[in-house]
């Protein structure tokens, strides 16, 4: 009985957390005029026209923006991949001069609000000819510029024992050898982790392709999303939802495939 | 110095910026609005007929909606990145004034570069700064409008105010309305947080809400009469209560007046039809009807908000610019195309053409004949001040919220009201 108890009450706070999803949802195979009439889930007069519509309207082209969306995100998980791994490699298994303060500076960078960083960033890349393409969007990933994933990593590379170097180093091994026969495949969850987040940053940032990308061949999800909703013009809520609920899939997807490694990766970081 | 980083904008001409150019009109053009997938479509489309008459002429466009927009346009900005072409609006001009991001357009009117004569003179100096430079030509008017729920208020035995009602009118018709009510429905929506609603009445009362310098030019005792009248409505339980304020969507066909429970409320007179449109999928006899703004003590009327193209001050292909600004505002068939997308057009002609068109939705036809009202009736505009956006608007909505939630006395909300404001404005 305790149980059933237990249950019950999980499925109830389930309910309730995931009603706006499902209301969402709802709301998308309603016509126009009836998706904020109610706070139910049925309509007499369902329909998948706020799907067909969106998908193509105008000059939209939701085909696009989903590619557009997993080149950016693809290319940013590889840049972060790479650029996090062997910049955390040297901070935990390497020694070098000024290693403490190089990166107490990065833990800083933290600590900089995006919005101070923003309009310089912005004249560097304007200046650099790359307003307008996904160069901003993906070329810092690959300089290691998220000090959070880099010192998740770091983290995690501490606790794997130093012996497991100093046998591989014996039989010959050097650096390289080290980070990509040892480190690596130890540091699956925290790369499990690290690719995740970066899909979920890198899927949902809007303010950046906002700034970066003006053609609207270029726009990714997010962006196109908010073109239904401009305050001086008819608001279109139910494309918006049709829209939004299908830009959900990728991240459910990616993280039922990669939820195993980032629970792993949470629990060996300690981070909570 | 403000020319110094442009971007890809490559055009052939070399005239500095501010220059009356009459050049050549080709090259690239970078062209910024605001705008939903109608109006991209609508705004695409005209640029097309202009490449057409002009075919050297490479469009480079953006669209972010509303509230994007801005934070895109204030980095570009402040990165003197401008695109060549920028819509803006009366409200916010004073900040691209001030940051010296937008050109004075004078001088490509004097020259022709920019046709002004189909556009009634009170309608173009609505695009002119505090300084009386046109910073922008206006092509599209809204206004504030008063929609009334005219089935609700059949039903429910109300007759709607006659033409020509005064502000104190309303509000005490507002106070008889609500007892006549079904149980649950509110006479009028929560409208004592809107700052615009308060500049229109100031202005309707017959002074500046501004002075010269973008300072407040009301006084306090002004701001507490205003917010005292809407706090006596609220406690006769005759305004949308606070906690439904709260969560309303800030689109106006998700508010609870579209939706049929409240009798009045306020929108631009352009959203009317999509008002409409949500209550007909309630109830199918439903009908919304706009009115013009209560009238005040003072000669003012309902002052125009407008939206138009300006040149950024970087920007380096001003005869196109200058030629495309002039297309869009004046261009017969373009006009047509457009159908008053973004509030009824400047150009007298366009605005003609339109509400003798019979393809028009009706809700769309009632704007424009309001707003052809307005134009007529000697039509006249705020200059805001530089922060209006920002601050103003912001401030006045929080503290009047801190009101209706019973945090502050009417006196201290206004208090906190003008030393947020007074010190950020201008």
């Amino acid at each position: 009985v305790g149980a059933l108890v237990r249950h019950t009450l999980i499925l109830c706070a389930l309910a309730i957390l995931l009603y706006p999803i499902i209301w969402m949802v709802a709301a998308s195979f309603r016509p126009a005029n009836e998706v904020f009439t109610t706070l139910g889930f049925f309509t007499p007069h369902p329909t998948t026209d706020n799907y067909t519509q969106a998908w193509s309207a105008g000059q939209l082209n939701f085909s696009r923006y989903f590619v557009n969306s997993f080149i950016v995100v693809t290319l940013s998980i590889a840049g972060n991949l790479f650029a996090c791994s062997i910049t955390a490699y040297a901070f935990a298994r390497m020694e070098f001069p000024f290693k403490k303060f190089l990166f107490a500076l990065l833990l800083g960078t933290m600590l900089l609000p995006y919005a101070v960083t923003l309009v310089p960033q912005y004249i560097l890349f304007s200046r650099l000819g790359w307003i307008n393409t996904f160069l901003p969007l993906i070329v810092p990933r690959w300089f290691g510029v998220d000090a959070f994933f880099i010192f998740l990593m770091v983290q995690f590379m501490r606790s794997l024992p130093r012996e497991l170097d100093d046998s591989a180093r014996m039989d010959g091994c050097g650096h390289f050898r080290i980070f990509s026969r040892i480190i690596m495949p130890l540091a699956l969850p925290a790369i499990g982790t690290t690719a995740l987040f970066t899909f979920v940053n890198s899927w949902n940032d809007f303010l950046g392709p906002l700034l970066y990308l003006s053609d609207s061949n270029l726009w990714t999800v997010p962006v196109a999303l908010n073109v239904f909703l401009d305050a001086t013009g008819p608001a279109q809520y139910g494309e918006l939802f049709a829209m939004a609920t299908l830009s959900l899939a990728p991240i459910v997807g990616f993280f039922l495939v990669s939820q195993r490694l980032l629970i792993e990766g949470i629990a060996t970081t300690g981070i909570k | 110095l403000l020319t110094g980083c442009s971007g890809t904008n490559s055009a052939g001409s070399t005239q500095s910026p501010g220059s009356a150019a009459t050049g050549e009109v080709t090259g690239a053009l970078k062209i910024t609005w605001w705008g939903g997938t109608t109006r991209d479509v609508k705004t695409g489309g005209v640029i097309d007929m202009f490449v057409k008459a002009h075919p050297g002429v490479v469009p480079e466009t953006d669209s972010p909606v509303w509230n994007d927009y801005f934070t895109k346009l204030n980095v570009q900005a402040a990165s003197k990145t401008l695109p060549c072409v920028v819509q803006l609006q009366n409200r916010q001009i004073a900040d691209y004034v001030k940051s010296k991001s937008v050109m004075p357009l004078d001088d490509l009117v004097a020259s022709g570069a920019i046709n002004v004569t189909d556009i009634p003179k009170g309608v173009v100096d609505a695009g002119r700064g505090a300084d009386g430079k046109l910073y922008f030509l206006p092509y599209g008017l809204a206004y504030d409008a008063m929609a009334v729920n005219t089935s609700l208020a059949a039903k429910s035995g109300i007759i709607v105010p006659a033409k020509g009602y005064t502000w104190d009118d309303f509000f005490a018709w507002v106070s008889a309305a609500q007892p006549k009510l079904p149980s649950g429905d509110s006479a009028v929506a929560g409208l004592g947080g809107q700052a615009n609603l308060f500049v229109d009445w100031v202005y309707a009362n017959g002074s500046d809400p501004f002075t010269k310098d973008g300072k407040i030019a009301f006084s306090k005792d002004v701001m507490t009469k205003y917010w005292n009248s809407w706090e006596k409505l609220r406690k006769e339980g005759a305004t949308l209560p606070p906690d439904k304020v709260a969560e309303e969507p800030s689109a106006p066909e998700g508010t609870f007046f579209a939706k049929g429970t409240v009798l009045a409320s306020s929108f631009g007179g352009n959203r009317i039809a999509a008002v409409q449109n949500t209550l007909t999928g309630i109830d199918p006899n439903g009908k919304v009807t706009p009115m013009l703004l209560p009238t005040g003590s003072g000669s003012g009327g309902n002052p125009l908000y407008a939206s138009g193209f300006a040149i950024s001050q970087n920007c380096k292909n001003v005869p196109t610019a200058a030629a495309f600004i002039s297309f869009f505002t004046n261009d017969l068939n373009a006009g047509v195309f457009f159908a008053a997308d973004n509030g009824g057009p400047s150009n007298t002609k366009v605005l003609n053409a339109l509400l003798a068109s019979t393809d028009l939705p009706a809700a769309t036809k009632s704007d424009l004949s309001l707003y052809e009202e307005i134009a007529n009736n000697n039509p006249s505009h705020i200059v805001f001040p530089a922060g209006y956006q920002a601050q103003f608007d912001a401030s006045f909505k929080r503290n009047y919220d801190a009101v209706s939630f019973g945090q502050m006395s009417v006196a201290q909300a206004v208090d906190t009201f003008f030393s947020e404001v007074n010190s950020s404005l201008g």
